[in-house]
Order: C-alpha cells, then sequence, then structure tokens
C-alpha cells in the first residue's frame, strides 16, 4: 500500500501517479475516440446516437458503481447483479401504475433488500464472497422465476420520461440519473468517514479492523449499495423498453466488471474512484457504439471488447512500473 | 467428531452428498439405476475437467476465468480441424489451450497484474473468437463410428470420458502430493514472496497452473464436442459459475495454498449429482434455481462464522 | 403474476401432480412420457411448459417435464436418464438442433419411440425419429421477408433500398434457419431490397435496442424495412426508431412470434406485421403426437404448426393471448 493509494491525488503530477495513471490513460482516450468519431464517423455526434451511448452507458454504469464499492472494499466483485437486474426490472414493470417514481423505489427497495443479505452473510458471517453471491443470484433467479412465472411483464400506456424523455435533445433522464449517482459516490467515497474506511478495509482488511474501523458494517454497506445499483439498472432497462422479464441483465454482471476494470479500479480493491468506473463504462460504451455503427460483425465487436480489456490493464501496469 | 471440527466444510460436503442420494432414491428408484450413473458420470466429467484447471490456478494464488469460453472454442477446432482425422483435431484443441493458457500466465507475472483482469480479457476475446470460427453455420461431426465409440458404457456405469476424467484428477492429486512442482504451486499460492526466496520455481509453477487449466478447458471442449457429434459457440456458457462454486465447494480456498483436487472432484459431484437428482424427479423451473442457491449457500455457510463458533463448541 | 402457490410441493413437482386421475380415451391413457424441454426463463417455453401439462393431463398420459438451461450438454445428460427410466415414449425439445443425434441414437437402440417438438433437426437424420411437430423456422424466416416485401407494398413504397435484420443469440439452430430462410426468399423476390446490416439481438429487447441504434445511426434515410426474428427484438428496433427520430408507420417493420407486446404494436400501428408461432399450438400438437403414437394412427415425419402471416387486419382472430396460469 502506498501513500497515494490514500491520500487524494492533486495537480497534473498525481494524475499520472502509478496508482492513477491507467485512470487518466482511459480518460484521455475516451475523449480522444469520442472526439475522433464525432470527425470521422458520420452522424456520430447525431443527439440520437449520443443518446444510445448515454442510454447505454447508464445502465451499466450504475450496476458498475453499485459494483465498484464491493470491489475497494475488498471483496473482488458480486455475481448477483443480473439476476437483481431482472427481478427489479419485473417488479418496475409491475409496480409502473403506481407512477415512475413509486415503481423506482420499488425497485430500488428490492435491490436493498437483496444487498443487505448478502452483505449480512459476506460482512457478519464471514462467507466466502464470491460464492454467496453466486449463490444469491440463483436464488433470486429462483425467487424471479416462481414470481412472474416466467411471463414477460407489459408495462400499461406509453412510455414515461424515464424511459423516453430527455433533458435537452442526446441527453436522456438516464443519463442525468446515472451522472447523480456517480456524483454522489465519488463524494460519498472520498470526502466521508465511510467512504475512507471502505477504501482502507480493501487495501489492507487486517490493519483495518485492528485499527477499529467499522469493518462489518462497511461491508454490508458495501453489498447493499452493489443490490441498489444492479435494481437500478433493472429499473431503467425495464422503463426503456416497457417490459419486465428474466432475460433483463443477461450481460450485466460481467459489462459491469469490465467497465469497472478498464476505469482502472484494481480488482483486489483498495484503489480506484468511482469516476473512473464512470470513464470505464463510457470508454467502453463509446468503443461499443462505433463498432455498431460501423456494422462490424458482432464476432469482431467481442474480440475488440477483449482486447480493450486486455490492452487498458496492460497500459496501465507497464505505465505504473514506468513512473515507479 | 473429529473432522467435524477440523473441517466442517469437508464433513458438510459428504453430508449433503450421502444426504441428497437418499432423497432423490427415496424420490425416484431410477436414480441408482446404471443407466443414471452413467449419466452422472458425463456430467461429472465436462464440469470435473474445468473445475479441476480453475482449482489449480486458485490453489497457485491466482484464478482464470477463461476456462468455460476456451470450451466452446476448443470444441469448434476440434470439429473443424478434425474433420478428417480426430486425432489432428483434438491434437489442434490442445494445442491451443495450452497456448492461451500461457499466455494467461506469462501476461499475468509480466505485469503483476490480478489473473482476473487478464483472464476476463482473454474470456471475452475467446467468445468472440468462438463466434468468427462458426462462422453463422452450424458445425457438425459426421465421424458417427467415434461418436458412438465416446458414447459407449463400459460395466454399464462409466464412460471413456469421465474414466478419463477420473484418471486425471487422480494423475493431478499425484503431482501436487509427491513433486516438485505439485509443493511449487501449493507454495506459490499461500507465501508467494517467501517460497520464491526459498528457491521454489514460483513463476515456472504459476505458468503451469495456466497450461493445465487451459489444456483440461480444451480437452473438456473436445470430448464434449466429439460426444455430441456438434460444436458451437454458445457452449460452455454456464460452465465458469459451476466451475467456481465446484471448486470453492470443494474446499478451495480463494486465498491460494489451499485444498486438494480429491475435494474438488467431491465440490463437482454435489453439484452433479444435484442436478441429476433435479432432472430425475423433473423439478420446475424456479425449484432448480432456488435448490442450487440454497445448496451453495448452505456449503458457504459452513466455511465462514457459523462453522467457526461451531468448531469452537466441538473442540 | 401468480406469487402465491399452495404449497412447496407443487412447486418441486408440478408435473407430478397435474397428470393425476383424469378419465381420460384411449390407448394412450396412463402411458409414461418423459418430456425434455426448456427453461421458464423463456417466456414462450413457460406458456409452453404449462400448456403441454394441462393437455397430457386431459389426455390422461403420465408426462413427466424436465426443463433444460439451454445446455445441450445437460440434455445429452437428461436423455442419458430419460432411457434409463425406460418410458413408453420420450418427447424431447431439442436445445440445439443437431447436437443430440448422438443421444437419438442411443434412444433408437434402447426401443423407444422418439418424438420431437419445436426444434427440427437436419431432416437427412429423421430416421432418428418418429414424428416431428412444431415450427419451421425457415419457413417463418421465409414468410417474414414476404411480410416485409407486402408491407412496402401496402405503404405504395417501391421494393428498392436497404434492409436490416435483428437475428437471434448467433450459433443456435433457429436463428440459423430463420436468416436462411428470410435471406433466401428475400433475394427470391424482391433482388432491389439489399441487406445493409444484421446484428445479434440474442431475443432480448435491450440488446435489440443497442443493435438497431448502431445500425439506424450508419444507415439512417437509407433503410425502409427492418426484420427483427422476434417481437420481442422488434420492440427494441421501435425504442431505437423513435430515438433516431425515424417514423417505424413509414418503414417496414416486420417480427415474429405474435407475442403480446407484437400484439399491441400491431395495434399501435408502430409495427407491419409478424409471423405466427404458438406455443400453445405447438404443445397441442405434441400431445396429439402422443395420442397418435399410442394409438397406432398412421404418422408423417414431418407436421408444421400453422404460420400465417399476421397484420391489423387479422390480429385479432389469429392471435390468442398467451394463457397465464
Amino acid at each position: 500500500m502506498s501513500a497515494a493509494t490514500l491520500s487524494r491525488t492533486s495537480g497534473f503530477g498525481g494524475l499520472f501517479a502509478p496508482a492513477r495513471v491507467q485512470a487518466t490513460v482511459i480518460q484521455i482516450a475516451t475523449v480522444v475516440m469520442f472526439l475522433a468519431a464525432c470527425a470521422f464517423i458520420e452522424n456520430f455526434a447525431s443527439a440520437s446516437n449520443i443518446s444510445s451511448i448515454l442510454y447505454a452507458a447508464s445502465t451499466v454504469g450504475i450496476a458498475a458503481v453499485g459494483l465498484a464499492s464491493v470491489t475497494i472494499s475488498g471483496n473482488l466483485f458480486a455475481l448477483s447483479l443480473g439476476s437483481t437486474a431482472a427481478f427489479a426490472s419485473i417488479v418496475y414493470i409491475a409496480a409502473s401504475g403506481w407512477g415512475v417514481l413509486p415503481a423506482l423505489a420499488a425497485s430500488v427497495a428490492l435491490g436493498l433488500v437483496f444487498g443487505l443479505l448478502q452483505g449480512l452473510v459476506v460482512g457478519w458471517l464471514r462467507c466466502n464472497a464470491i460464492i454467496s453471491t453466486i449463490a444469491a443470484g440463483s436464488l433470486i433467479a429462483g425467487l424471479a422465476t416462481w414470481v412472474s412465472d416466467g411471463r414477460t411483464v407489459l408495462a400499461e400506456g406509453g412510455p414515461s420520461w424515464l424511459g423516453s424523455g430527455t433533458l435537452i435533445p442526446g441527453v436522456p433522464w438516464q443519463a442525468v440519473l446515472f451522472l447523480l449517482i456517480v456524483i454522489v459516490g465519488e463524494v460519498l467515497m472520498q470526502r466521508t468517514r465511510a467512504g475512507w474506511e471502505l477504501r482502507l478495509r480493501g487495501t489492507n482488511p487486517d490493519a483495518a479492523e485492528l485499527a477499529g474501523l467499522r469493518v462489518t458494517r462497511m461491508v454490508v454497506l458495501s453489498y447493499v449499495l452493489a443490490g441498489a445499483g444492479a435494481a437500478i439498472a433493472g429499473a431503467l432497462i425495464a422503463a426503456q423498453s416497457g417490459t419486465g422479464n428474466l432475460r433483463v441483465g443477461a450481460d450485466l454482471d460481467f459489462s459491469a466488471i469490465a467497465a469497472m476494470l478498464v476505469g482502472g479500479v484494481a480488482i483486489g480493491g483498495g484503489r480506484g474512484r468511482i469516476i473512473d468506473v464512470a470513464s470505464g463504462t463510457l470508454f467502453l460504451a463509446v468503443l461499443t457504439n462505433i463498432l455498431l455503427v460501423n456494422n462490424f460483425a458482432y464476432e469482431v465487436q467481442l474480440m475488440v471488447k477483449g482486447l480493450a480489456v486486455l490492452v487498458a490493464v496492460t497500459a496501465g501496469a507497464l505505465l505504473a512500473r514506468k513512473k515507479r | 467428531m473429529k473432522t467435524l471440527a477440523e473441517n466442517p466444510l469437508l464433513a458438510l460436503r459428504w453430508l449433503l452428498l450421502l444426504g441428497m442420494a437418499v432423497i432423490f432414491t427415496a424420490a425416484n428408484s431410477y436414480f441408482p439405476a446404471a443407466g443414471n450413473i452413467f449419466a452422472l458420470g458425463e456430467s461429472f466429467a465436462l464440469l470435473g475437467l474445468v473445475a479441476l484447471g480453475l482449482a489449480l490456478t486458485i490453489l497457485a494464488g491466482e484464478f482464470d476465468l477463461s476456462g468455460g469460453a476456451m470450451v466452446a472454442v476448443s470444441g469448434l477446432i476440434m470439429l473443424k480441424c478434425g474433420a478428417d482425422n480426430a486425432v489432428l483435431g483434438l491434437l489442434a484443441a490442445l494445442a491451443f489451450g495450452g497456448l492461451v493458457g500461457l499466455f494467461n500466465g506469462i501476461v499475468t507475472l509480466k505485469l503483476g497484474v490480478s489473473s482476473l483482469v487478464t483472464t476476463l480479457g482473454v474470456m471475452i476475446l475467446l467468445s468472440g473468437f468462438a463466434v468468427w470460427l462458426e462462422g453463422g453455420q452450424a458445425i457438425n461431426f459426421e465421424n458417427y463410428d467415434l461418436t458412438d465409440a465416446f458414447n459407449m458404457d463400459w460395466f454399464g456405469v462409466l464412460s471413456p470420458r469421465s474414466v478419463i476424467t477420473i484418471v486425471l484428477f487422480v494423475v493431478t492429486g499425484l503431482m501436487l502430493a509427491f513433486t516438485r512442482m505439485g509443493r511449487d504451486i501449493i507454495a506459490a499460492g499461500s507465501h508467494r514472496k517467501a517460497a520464491g526466496m526459498a528457491g521454489a520455481d514460483v513463476r515456472g509453477a504459476v505458468v503451469t497452473t495456466f497450461v493445465l487449466s487451459g489444456l483440461f478447458a480444451a480437452l473438456a471442449g473436445a470430448l464434449l464436442a466429439i460426444t455430441l457429434g456438434r460444436a458451437s459457440s454458445t457452449f460452455g456458457a454456464n460452465l465458469l459459475l459451476q466451475g467456481a462454486s465446484a471448486a470453492i465447494l470443494g474446499g478451495v480456498a480463494l486465498s491460494g495454498g489451499v485444498g486438494r483436487p480429491f475435494g474438488v472432484a467431491i465440490g463437482v459431484l454435489v453439484l452433479a449429482v444435484l442436478n441429476n437428482g433435479l432432472g430425475l424427479i423433473g423439478a420446475s423451473s424456479p425449484a432448480i434455481l432456488l435448490l442450487n442457491g440454497g445448496v451453495l449457500l448452505i456449503a458457504v455457510l459452513a466455511g465462514g462464522a457459523p462453522a467457526t463458533w461451531l468448531r469452537a463448541r466441538l473442540a | 403474476m401468480n406469487i402465491i402457490r399452495s404449497t412447496f410441493g407443487a412447486l418441486l413437482a408440478g408435473s407430478l401432480l397435474a397428470s393425476a386421475s383424469v378419465a381420460a380415451e384411449g390407448a394412450q391413457a396412463g402411458k409414461k412420457v418423459i418430456f425434455l424441454g426448456a427453461d421458464d426463463i423463456c417466456e414462450y417455453c413457460a406458456v409452453y411448459n404449462d400448456q403441454i401439462r394441462k393437455l397430457a393431463a386431459e389426455k390422461g398420459i403420465d408426462l413427466e417435464v424436465v426443463t433444460n438451461k439451454f445446455d445441450p450438454a445437460q440434455q445429452a445428460t437428461q436423455v442419458d436418464q430419460a432411457i434409463a427410466k425406460r418410458p413408453d415414449a420420450i418427447l424431447l425439445w431439442t436445445i440445439d438442433g443437431t447436437a443430440l443425434f448422438p443421444a437419438m441414437r442411443k434412444v433408437q437402440r434402447a426401443d423407444i419411440p422418439l418424438l420431437l417438438t419445436d426444434v427440427q433437426p437436419d431432416k437427412a437424420r429423421e430416421d432418428l425419429w418418429v414424428q416431428y411437430t412444431g415450427g419451421n423456422y425457415e419457413e417463418q424466416g421465409s414468410k417474414s421477408a414476404q411480410l416485409l416485401i407486402n408491407a412496402l407494398e401496402a405503404k405504395g413504397k417501391p421494393l428498392e433500398g436497404g434492409v436490416i435484420m435483428i437475428t437471434g443469440i448467433v450459433g443456435q439452430a433457429q436463428t440459423i434457419s430463420m436468416t436462411k430462410g428470410f435471406t433466401e426468399t428475400l433475394a427470391d423476390l424482391a433482388p432491389n431490397l439489399e441487406i445493409l446490416g444484421a446484428q445479434p439481438g440474442n431475443w432480448d429487447t435491450g440488446t435489440s435496442t443497442q443493435a438497431a441504434a448502431g445500425l439506424f445511426t450508419k444507415y439512417g434515410d437509407e433503410i425502409v424495412g427492418v426484420y427483427a426474428a422476434e417481437d420481442i427484438m422488434m420492440q427494441g428496433v421501435l425504442i431505437a426508431a423513435e430515438r433516431a427520430g425515424l417514423d417505424p408507420t413509414e418503414m417496414a417493420m416486420v417480427g415474429g412470434g405474435c407475442e403480446p407486446v407484437g400484439i399491441k404494436n400491431i395495434k399501435a400501428g408502430l409495427q407491419y406485421g409478424t409471423v405466427l408461432q404458438s406455443p400453445v399450438d405447438e404443445a397441442t400438437y405434441a400431445v396429439q403426437s402422443i395420442v397418435d403414437l399410442f394409438n397406432g394412427a398412421e404418422m408423417s415425419k414431418s407436421v408444421y404448426v400453422p404460420h400465417p402471416m399476421v397484420t391489423a387486419e387479422n390480429v385479432d382472430e389469429v392471435c390468442q393471448p398467451w394463457p397465464t396460469n
């Protein structure tokens, strides 16, 4: 653990400190790639295309922000996000008759409960984090199948403001919500005592315990946030399509993990910021969009995404080493 | 009660396995039938090889996420290169698996990053490669003689695949217990720095586990393709999570250095028996999901604080 | 939604309870049939599973339903299990078109009659089964192409310009057949309609939205028609079109399946049409196939459920709402 990991980095030099260099490189790469695409790809910069990038980024990004709290606090990752999102999509549509916000609240409540239960199993009962969340994923999917009978639920009436409304053309409300969640998450993680304890738990669990930090509470909190993030993602997907079913969120777990890692969050815990999760998500969303807009075959899209993860991590590791 | 006091997870696995066998036999008299044991062996063979490779990497303090995707790719290579000559196809699939494993190991060590990250990239890359190999066509295997040979049963219960898998479990177990490489692998997982200073070939050991993991997954995929007479980019999708569950259920600790192939075999059996039995009694989709989650939850609780508490009481 | 079920037992072994004593006529009554089908996670499959349980019980067939998480390897072992149970017949929904030939050969060697449903494997091997009942995916793709042409004609547009496709999961037998049927028929009937791009929508609305959005951005006004292999994916296309500021009523939007969301979109005028494939029909045909088998009726190798083309005009007659529990 270096001092740089914990102290807030500041100034230009800080951006390229070993612990921050991957995040900074990805942020620059995202901007460069975006500008280049605007210049060279026809219609890329159109409002409708920007909004489709933002829709894709918002759902994955919100789930990834929640997930990042688990990772940063030192529990690798959760594998229950996809099924939580699926269940939340069903709840959102079923409750959409009450209005957008109550339906969103109902989905989030579901995610909070599932997150809390997983947090208790991992944090309080000290159980294996990976298997606990695989087990939870299976249980949640089972419950969702039982409740929904496998049926797709359809929303009554037309699309809501949350599903298709925009603040200005090209910027959907879902992206605004994503931005808000990133800001709140960043402040929570970097400027509050809870965030500091969470990060310290990830850097060195034993030291954190010995130092008398509220370790259990922090771990529980991280899973609650992950559950809520996945549930919001599910609700947003449901709001977009007006449908909720068990297929929602099928790729969410690994998309969120990839976005977070590309952004520069360390899988081992302790290092990385919420803002990095956002940049990793945007990087992959812009890349995916460029490939889609050029009608590259599906296999090419997958291979480029795999390479992007490898290259981002390789570059991060090599640059960090050079700096040392 | 000594075993229970020492390792509740070990005892619990046996308890789960026996309990399920009793319940399923009571629920359906066909559970112990030879044909069903054969089917159980087939499930064991596929999941077992993937879980064994993954467990080796965890043992050495790493984690290979690419095994499931490798099953799809190697099956396609097997059938594309082995249409005329099956041995050639098998060798090509194994060579590819070994090379990807080598890549995983070397990149992870050279970069000094978590293998979760490198193998995630490789996993996505491999799934794209599988779709490319497939090229939008149905890839079938017309060599029905070979397929039949792989589907025959020995003594009614064993298949060539399950025998190969059991042999590899035994060989891997012996390798870990009695060879220098085995000791180095365990040392790399438990005290990597100290082991390196003490002269263990830590880097060689880590790379070896990745190569073995790639080889085992490729073998699983190639044998699956021969047995099914078909390969597809969709194969192996459920294997990663199941493999990780089986390994950890089998007593392999994510922190590295802890766990043995025999335990992994039991972990694989627990999952195989559970899903075999649920299929046999015709359980509904939600019941299958809930019971899979439930069994994992029981197993995971046995590794956590409740077990510590129990241990303290029994000691 | 069906939150409350009477007992957990019913959940565990719904099939066993469903087939309880119903006095039924015919030689099929009391026969033990194992149905190896798909998981409830897909809505179509869930409806099919419910229906076949109900219909089999009416005919007095002792039907055991075994589901599968779209995993051909698991299904091959389920076939082994089924053979071990020595049923009077096996009804198989092959999760993956052809992966099960070796398993089917085992069924044949065990002298158990094999019926197939929903997915028709390569007909060259039809000596392995008694009868296939269910959908004809190539015909569906072909009908969709016909429907897309009808749509353009109905809207008074020339048969030229670009078409995009949103397909199912790459590599699945259904996806391969539907794509083949669509592209071949389109090339035959309207050579001036060009397929500009195709992306998988993975039978999922969200994935289809993103895939269609990318294609709309690239090709925009060149696109005169969209084929989505399933209505739930067409829903994603419609969302993407709305975001791209394209008017779906001006384009030939063709889905598939007559699914609830498709019915809604057709009635709203957003989607021109769909091609029926009904889980209720398929389950009914499958049960009839079982009845015929045991009553010694003459059985042809392939019996297809009807795939009529559906537009706003006949949607109410043709597309029956899917029954719920």
